[in-house]
């Protein structure tokens, strides 16, 4: 038992299920923060919030078709261990969708876009450094599959005219993501760097969202609490960015961009059950050529290993 | 194992070839519609119910709000320009007619990535004889209420409204005069679409540039014009500092492709 908590708190790892999207919502991605290493299964209930300011005027004024647009997303996740080097990891969202727009609110909500990565160690060194500080280095690469399960409605796209095309609970899409992750701690104090890239295929109603490239940076520190409590602070920066998506082969103006944040997250273990949140506030962003601006995002999970 | 999924991993690239851009036949006409969205300030515009607020922080209401757009001509992203036919386009957009607010030009399948338009009726055709100007032109029907007599011409942009209990009228035209001179306030206007999205234009395919077409503008600008003194503009040379003005309500806002 002893072992398993000291395998928990010790290492600690950056995961992300798929492709952060720019903004994020239904049809959006998911920075999940950090997670507790598990030796088998691990499953939980993630919250994500974020908003963001669809169809700015030119020269950033309000006009009477600016939007504010909501995505609160409920996901159920899961991780299997295969093999000590091998990982499968799913996810299964549900989201609430609303926008307003000049006083009058609609909304959606319903089953996202199912996603399935799995994960492969190519790397997994512990030395000693300093004659008695441990460094530990770990690898892993991924890929996955997003399938449509999320409900696309074709005529939100232009609804409140053009806009970006997120306010939908899926994608309509099967996309493929490759993920790599590095984590690297002397001792308690480490520095996780990730990247992925999500390549979208064009969905039945031929638009295809624009592929995404996301990396960030970041830094933790673990303390624990009467050996049986752990926190770890963690502090970073992320970038995302976006190619334009494409509506009928002609590339849509009013998508894609890169949004640059900083993230401030705070992660706690006890016994099986981890907490956590993170919470990303936008450095720097261009987005859907001016028309969308996003605003702070928070995220929290609690899981359960098993 | 190892190898199996890097190769399964970069398998997965192949899925997500390029995304060839379609071509465009400039032998082929297409329509694109240029539409005019009158607002005021983040407000939309609502004829009789809106109030709205001048830089003289007078409120006031728009009853009534005409005016004629006209010799367009587009440029493509490659500089080339195209004019359209004059006399497919002398659009009169007029706020209570939806059906008027958005005036469809054929045009060469092409990108675009700018705009040029005239704010009112050029001389020549404000001097043609009657059977070349009929439809929104025929001052017997349609310009009744848009047309003063032959030196002055056309009105080429009339707002009406109140405020408070006081009526304003202002109507606003002048091509220079055939028979004495007067005031020319025709106004060409050019707008950029590069910046807010480009009109993809293809035959099959519908294009929208959706401008915004700002009213407090006409009131707001070089010179700001109060109703405390200025209640009714009807002639050429009383109109020159509002047609100043509203040269500059247009914006280009969004393309809807």
């Amino acid at each position: 038992m002893k072992k398993i908590f000291f395998a928990i708190f010790t290492c600690l790892c950056f995961i992300e299920t798929r492709a952060c999207d720019i903004c994020g919502c239904g049809v959006g991605g998911s920075y999940i923060g950090l997670l507790p290493e598990f030796h088998r299964q691990i499953f939980g209930l993630r919250y994500r919030y974020n908003s963001l300011l669809t169809h700015i005027g030119v020269g950033s004024t309000t006009s009477y078709l600016t939007t504010n647009e909501t995505y609160r997303t409920m996901e159920l996740w899961g991780g299997w261990n295969i093999s000590n080097k091998f990982r499968l990891m799913a996810a299964v969202p549900y989201s609430f969708n609303e926008r307003t727009n000049q006083g009058v609110s609609n909304s959606k909500n319903g089953i996202g876009d199912i996603s399935v990565t799995g994960y492969y160690q190519l790397l997994n060194k512990t030395k000693t450094v300093f004659s008695d500080k441990l460094l530990v280095q770990s690898l892993w690469i991924g890929g996955g599959v997003k399938l449509p399960t999320g409900k696309y409605n074709p005529s939100d796209k232009g609804a409140v005219s053009e806009n970006t095309n997120l306010f939908q609970l899926g994608t309509a899409s099967v996309d493929f993501t490759a993920n790599a992750m590095y984590d690297v701690r002397l001792q308690d104090a480490g520095i996780n760097m990730s990247a992925s890239y999500k390549m979208n295929t064009e969905n039945k109603f031929n638009y295809r969202y624009g592929n995404k490239f996301n990396a960030s940076a970041q830094a933790y520190y673990k303390l624990r609490i009467r050996k049986t409590v752990m926190i770890a602070p963690n502090a970073g920066i992320m970038y995302e960015t976006s190619q334009k998506d494409h509506d009928n082969k002609f590339a849509v103006d009013v998508t894609g961009g890169n949004l640059l944040t900083a993230a401030l997250g705070i992660e706690t273990a006890y016994k099986k059950i981890s907490v956590g949140a993170n919470w990303q506030i936008p450095l720097s962003q261009n987005l859907a050529n001016g028309f969308a601006k996003a605003n702070n995002k928070l995220m929290v999970h609690v899981s359960f290993i098993l | 194992m190892k190898y199996i999924f890097i190769a399964a991993l970069s398998c997965t690239f192949f899925f997500s070839s390029c995304t060839k851009e379609p071509t465009y036949d400039p032998t082929v006409k297409a329509e694109l519609s240029v539409e005019f969205d009158n607002i005021a300030g983040a407000e939309d515009l609502a004829l009789n119910t809106g109030t709205y607020t001048n830089a003289a922080s007078e409120t006031f209401t728009v009853t009534k709000l005409k005016y004629y757009v006209s010799n367009f001509a587009l440029t493509n992203v490659n500089g080339n320009v195209y004019t359209v036919p004059k006399d497919e386009c002398y659009f009169l957009i007029d706020e209570s007619d939806e059906s008027t607010h958005e005036p469809i030009l054929n045009v060469p399948e092409g990108e675009y990535k700018s705009i040029s338009f005239v704010v009112g009726v050029d001389s020549l055709k404000s001097t043609a004889i009657a059977s070349e100007r009929t439809g929104n032109l025929d001052i017997l029907t349609t310009a009744a209420d848009m047309f003063w007599d032959a030196n002055q011409g056309y009105i080429f942009f009339k707002m009406e409204g109140t405020h408070g209990t006081t009526p304003f009228e202002y109507n606003v035209g002048g091509y220079g005069g055939s028979i004495s001179p007067t005031a020319n306030n025709l106004k060409t206007i050019t707008l950029d679409l590069s910046a807010r999205g480009t009109p993809k234009v293809k035959s099959g395919k519908e294009t929208n540039i959706h401008l915004f077409v700002d009213i407090l503008k006409v009131l707001n600008g070089t010179t700001n014009i109060s109703f405390a003194t200025t209640t009714g503009i009807n002639a050429p040379s009383a109109g020159i500092v509002t047609a100043n003005n509203y040269s500059a309500m247009f914006k280009h806002d969004h393309t809807e492709n």
